[in-house]
């Protein structure tokens, strides 16, 4: 392990995700309570994935943020396929997160003015990919399509697509730069139980099939016999928080 | 930015109501003062290069600008007229070739330029069709009258009539088309040219009857050694064949035949000076430079283009507030949109990449639209130009 800037705290070559001895607060304000929240180690394998549990307010989602690089850490390491975001710039971080990290949101957040192949493709719009990189993402994007079965629904505008659809092209579009983290924030949060339930398997399923690390925010205790390890986030400043 | 680039599009293509009054409100707010000012420019140009063509202008004295504008561009006016005696005086001292001009009538709208063959060569007008006109009755076409009233050589073109309730003179003279000029962008593409003695026709100073002593005797009033009155119910030609073109005739002194102002082509520019000073000088006539009275005429016509401006500067900045406005309450309506583009992973200001750039992509269709609208402008309003 190196703790160099930009080096990985994971074996070399390695990919997945690893936080250390890390610690954010929110900016003090009037009319909010103080927060901060502590990792003392957590560790993502490349492949496994990992739900995150714990009550409202708990910091969740702050989790999430930080290992994406939306937030900087006050101290700690946070390394993300290999490179250490902690010790990049924003700017550097937000290339980091658009090529080594897939977003999953509870209201799926496409783009209404693009189709659905379109909004699969975004992150590597914003990334200023290239060509031949565009082509290449197409390729996948279409396999992704068919996949988790919205092959024939790529020129279809948010709109027109069902909720379901629309959260497989979510998923579609946080695979699509092949990452080497997922990070979902209560994904199956706006599906009925049966669309969530084939939303998850989908995610583990394309995930692990790419070897990306999973770390997924849900409320819905049914689907945590479904993940390889389960946090519970109020425990992350022990000694790694996870449950039994 | 190829793919902020590609966002914007999308967004804007999406939008395309929204879109295309945005580029209609700017590309009006731009074509309004581009096509002011290309038509200023053109008017400027035209003027100063016709004036700039024509050495000295010489006629009654008056007002300067209605003579220049009448010579130079056929404007209607009431210009007192010089006697053709004038005409041979000065041509007769030697210092420039004179150029008749008689303006006084109409024909079918266009007006009537009663010259010389002098204009012709000084002009440079071209016979596209036929020749120029040398014979009494006969008339040339500026190339714009002969498309706009479908006339070719050979046609017949009426005078329009000036005297309605004179019935002893005939309505209208039927003049026969000899020729078509080519097309010059200038104030001669709108006009008939003739003879001035054809003009004098049109007077009613010369006219054309059946011989005195083929007239039949109702209406021969008296008759003398060496005239003969005749009653005013003796109808004159209303046009010249060749027939009855040797009937034409004058009555009273032809040196006072009219003309409505002359054309001086002097042989040098001293010539032009002495010329022009020792008519100013004698006082019955006005020699001016057309140069200096279209300097001044545009001094005045560009002080009211200067507020055509500030109006055009206020509309363009009144437009870009409240396409400014547009994007502002966009960019709030966006704000989830953007927010998601954040955490993707976009650059930092990608809300005003985005934003921006289809600001630029609205302000660069409309800029080709209204270049597109002022060259049409410009080409389908030629008139305006070369007619003044």
């Amino acid at each position: 392990m190196s703790s160099e800037p930009g080096s990985s705290l994971l074996p070399e070559g390695a990919a997945g995700a690893h936080l250390r001895d890390v610690s954010f607060a929110y900016a003090p304000s009037a009319g909010t309570r103080p927060f901060r929240l502590d990792v003392k180690e957590l560790r993502l394998q490349p492949g496994e994935a990992a739900a995150v549990i714990g009550p409202s307010g708990s910091g969740k989602t702050t989790l999430v943020h930080l290992c994406a690089g939306i937030l900087a850490p006050e101290r700690g390491e946070i390394t993300v396929g290999g490179v250490r975001l902690d010790t990049l710039t924003d700017a550097e971080r937000r290339r980091e997160r658009a090529r080594q990290v897939g977003l999953v949101f509870q209201e799926f957040e496409l783009l209404d003015y693009l189709s659905a192949l379109e909004n699969i493709l975004v992150p590597l719009r914003v990334r200023g990919a290239t060509r031949n990189e565009l082509r290449a993402g197409r390729a996948r994007a279409s396999e992704l399509a068919g996949t988790v079965g919205i092959a024939d629904l790529l020129g279809r505008p948010p709109a027109q697509l069902s909720q379901g659809e629309r959260q497989r092209v979510a998923i579609a579009r946080a695979l699509v730069t092949e990452p080497a983290l997922v990070l979902c924030d209560e994904p199956t949060g706006n599906l009925d139980p049966d669309a969530a339930s084939v939303a998850v398997d989908l995610l583990l399923d394309e995930a692990r099939a790419r070897g990306a690390a999973l770390l997924m925010v849900t409320h819905d205790h049914g689907l945590l016999d479904r993940f390889d390890r389960v946090i519970d986030v109020t425990s992350l400043a022990g000694a790694g928080g996870e449950t039994p | 930015m190829s793919g902020i680039l590609f966002l914007a599009w999308r967004h804007a293509a999406a939008h395309r109501a929204r879109t295309s009054i945005l580029i209609a409100c700017v590309a009006l707010a731009l074509w309004v003062p581009w096509t002011a000012g290309a038509l200023a420019g053109q008017y400027d140009g035209a003027l100063r290069a016709r004036a700039a063509g024509t050495p000295l202008i010489i006629g009654a004295p008056g007002n300067r600008y209605d003579l220049t504008l009448a010579a130079l561009y056929f404007r209607p006016s009431q210009l007192e007229t010089v006697p053709y005696r004038e005409l041979e005086r000065l041509q007769e001292g030697g210092r420039a070739t004179l150029v008749p001009l008689h303006m006084r009538f109409t024909a079918r709208g266009s007006p009537i330029v009663a010259t010389s063959v002098e204009y012709v060569e000084f002009r440079g007008l071209e016979a596209a069709e036929g020749r120029h006109a040398l014979r009494l009755g006969e008339v040339a076409l500026g190339a714009e009258v002969a498309r706009t009233l479908g006339l070719q050589p050979g046609d017949a073109l009426l005078s329009d009539p000036t005297e309605l309730y004179d019935i002893s003179r005939p309505p209208a003279l039927k003049m026969r088309v000899a020729g078509v000029y080519r097309p010059t962008g200038t104030p001669d593409d709108g006009a008939v040219f003739c003879d001035v003695r054809t003009a004098w026709v049109l007077e009613g100073i010369a006219h054309g009857h059946a011989p005195a002593d083929e007239i039949d005797e109702s209406l021969v009033l008296s008759r003398a050694e060496e005239s003969v009155a005749v009653s005013g119910a003796l109808m004159e030609y209303a046009e010249v064949t060749e027939e009855n073109e040797d009937t034409f005739h004058y009555h009273g002194d032809t040196a006072l035949l009219p003309l409505s102002a002359m054309l001086a082509i002097p042989g040098s520019r001293k010539d032009g000076t002495l010329l022009k000073s020792a008519v100013n000088a004698a006082g019955e006539l006005q020699a001016v430079t057309p140069t200096r009275v279209i300097d001044d005429l545009l001094g005045v016509v560009f002080r009211i283009k200067a507020f055509f401006d500030l109006v055009g500067a206020f509309l363009l900045g009144t437009t870009a507030l409240l396409v400014s406005v547009v994007f502002l309450l966009s960019s709030r309506l966006r704000t989830a949109e953007l927010r998601t583009l954040d955490r993707i992973g976009a650059p930092r200001r990608v809300g005003a990449g985005l934003i921006g750039l289809e600001a630029v992509l609205v302000l660069l269709v409309a800029a080709a639209l209204a270049g597109g609208a002022t060259a049409a402008t410009l080409r389908w309003l030629p008139d305006l130009v070369s007619t003044f």
